[in-house]
């Protein structure tokens, strides 16, 4: 059995059967020779669906010789930290404002990846105010000040 | 137009971030292209458009230089380039393999403009007679070959592209007004654009996924006399010519693309070469086609996106996202609407081939500088210029999130092998093709047999089932073979 495959048809399968149900509560599917809003919706379901079913058969087949072997330990906790920090980034880049949410975000992961604290405080400083200068004032996009401003 | 001064700037800065991109494994150019895209919105479509395009025959140019220093290609389609290039590098001919490969796809860059001029207006010609019926098929042909092409199994590119074609339609319904799958968010009203998914799955996700791998691999320093001796000229010239078709005419098919040009060209090569036994080694042929080719694909990528308004390629299919961004729709009616964009960026093709020749040899040094530089310095300016980039599109914090859910998103893609391309074609051409489909059904009156007893929609249909049925029928028959 190829678990990856099983449990991806799997977790597609559900979600399609989440759409139908969605689908069929609003009732606005239209004709088929005139589609309504959710006619095409359901048509990419159905693909979905169908498609889905095809890759968790096929991975629930048992394959010839042993699986693949298990891979390396997965550096969960970095790809954790980065996810953490970007949403992060989200939540504070109005609130704070650009320069601040990015210069916090910014040391906070290469205080994870780089030991060099000075390059950690000289390129958390630099690359907020550099980004901001080309996005802002070069390319006429405006980004949020903040605190720091009116 | 690409002569002016303006335009020459935006190329040269396209080809220069394009070079960087392309020598830095782990970052991908359809990550650059997505990624900077927000940063052309105060620009003018034409000089937006030069340098995305700068940036992806770029990336081109550079994914050799890594794929022969360090074995490593840079971009996906220079991965037949580091079975002779680092082979020379390591026999102390980095320079000549450097050298033939920016010459070679010099030549092919330019050969793939020439074709362009010459195919625009009679393939422009052709689609101007097709209606929402062709469009249609022609748009589910592009689909079923992407999506079936793209990643190891057709299943789940196929099953990507559904899901691609799905997230496309949320939003309001164009014709009724109705709101599907919004949640009652109002941000969601305007649909899951491209952007965000792409920075997501592309961009995040890249650095989700190579921060996981230490990419510590000894750097060939010494790089000496890159300009190729007449032996490896002559030696090449047949690879560098065979392989500038070979990449066209891929270039051109849905679902065909650089890597694709490139594996052919050099089994192609490999199966006329006198000397076979020696790719592997350092034949310089095992260089030449392959960078040649890919170069010639991304040429003629451009063929198919500009005139008819279908990618052949994921990059193409960023392109195509962000043309729609500035409010320009590729097709046969840009000839006619937008001529100062078309042909202002074909000419810019052939300064920025000739930029490309001129940057990569001298600075060869300094990317193999940039090579030394820790991913994980890297990662965070990339997260940052993606986030930026992603905000900045429409000042929305919840496009920011969207970015972030797609990055995670695309990481566990990863994981469990499913392709992130097939997604974007989806998301972009689903719509299209729902507006195709519902145009094509209310000039038919309802009747579904427009789609095939109109000729040309029904050979593309045929041609997109087969496209599905291809692949599966090779396998029943390796499977009955057994």
């Amino acid at each position: 059995m190829n678990k990856k495959d099983f449990y991806t048809g799997l977790v597609f399968l559900l979600f399609t059967g989440a759409i139908f149900v969605l689908i069929l509560r609003s009732r606005t599917t239209g004709e088929f020779s005139g589609p309504g809003p959710f006619f095409f919706p359901g048509v990419a379901a159905l693909l979905l669906g169908g498609l889905s079913l095809t890759l968790l058969i096929k991975g629930a087949r048992p394959q010839e010789g042993g699986g693949a072997a298990g891979e390396g330990k997965r550096m969960l906790g970095r790809i954790i930290w980065i996810v953490v920090w970007s949403a992060v980034y989200g939540a504070t880049i109005e609130k704070l404002g650009y320069l601040l949410s990015t210069g916090l975000v910014t040391f906070a992961l290469l205080a994870y990846f780089n030991r060099g604290w000075i390059f950690n405080v000289v390129f958390s400083l630099v690359t907020p105010v550099s980004i901001y200068i080309l996005f802002d004032t070069l390319l006429k996009a405006p980004l949020p000040k903040g605190i720091l401003g009116p | 137009m690409a002569l002016s001064p303006g335009n020459f700037l935006h190329c040269l800065i396209g080809v220069f971030i394009g070079t960087i991109v392309g020598v830095l494994p782990g970052l991908g150019v359809m990550n650059a292209v997505a990624i900077l895209i927000p940063m052309t919105f105060g620009m003018n479509p034409t000089s937006a458009m030069i340098m995305l395009a700068g940036i992806y025959y770029g990336a081109m140019y550079g994914g050799s230089t890594t794929a022969i220093l360090i074995k490593t290609p840079g971009e996906a389609p220079a991965i037949m380039t580091t079975l002779d290039g680092y082979q020379m590098a390591l026999q102390g001919r980095a320079g000549p393999a450097l050298g033939i490969a920016a010459f070679g796809s010099f030549i092919a860059g330019t050969f793939a403009t020439i074709m362009l001029m010459i195919l625009a207006k009679p393939l422009v010609k052709v689609a101007l007679s097709f209606g929402p019926t062709e469009y249609f098929s022609m748009l589910i042909l592009a689909l079923c070959t992407l999506g079936g092409l793209m990643g190891e199994s057709v299943i789940k590119g196929l099953l990507m592209a559904a899901f691609g074609i799905f997230l496309g339609t949320v939003g309001i319904d164009p014709v009724t007004g109705t709101e599907r799958f919004t949640f009652g968010i109002p941000e969601l009203m305007d649909g899951i654009g491209f952007l965000p998914v792409a920075i997501g799955l592309f961009a995040i996700a890249e650095v989700l996924i190579t921060v996981e791998m230490e990419m510590m691999r000894p750097v060939v320093e010494k790089v000496k006399g890159l300009l190729p001796t007449a032996k490896d000229w002559i030696a090449s010239k047949g690879a560098i010519a065979r392989g500038t078709v070979i990449g066209f005419l891929i270039g051109c098919l849905p679902g065909g693309g650089a890597t694709l040009a490139s594996v052919v060209s050099y089994l192609v090569e490999k199966r006329v070469s006198k000397h076979p036994d020696q790719f592997g080694k350092g034949a310089i042929e095992g260089v030449a086609g392959p960078e040649t080719a890919n170069n010639a694909a991304s040429g003629g990528a451009m063929v198919p996106l500009l005139t008819l308004g279908i990618p052949s390629t994921g990059v193409s299919a960023v392109l195509l996202g962000a043309l729609m961004l500035y409010g320009v729709r590729p097709g046969p009616l840009l000839f006619e609407k937008n001529p100062d964009l078309v042909w202002g960026l074909i000419a810019s093709f052939y300064v920025g081939n000739f930029m490309l020749l001129i940057i990569n040899l001298p600075l060869i040094g300094i990317w193999v500088q940039l090579l030394k530089v820790p991913f994980k310095k890297l990662l965070t300016f990339i997260l940052v210029i993606a986030i930026t980039g992603t905000y900045a599109t429409n000042n929305s914090v919840t496009e920011v999130y969207m970015a972030v859910i797609f990055g995670v998103i695309g990481y566990f893609m990863k994981q469990v092998d499913l392709p992130a391309a097939p997604i974007i074609m989806g998301v972009i051409l689903g719509p299209l093709i729902e507006t195709h489909f519902r145009r094509a059904l209310i000039i038919s009156n309802g009747n579904y047999s427009t789609f095939f007893t109109h000729p040309v929609s029904a050979v593309f249909l045929c041609a997109a089932i087969m496209a599905i049925l291809y692949p599966l029928i090779r396998w029943a028959i390796k499977r009955n073979k057994r």
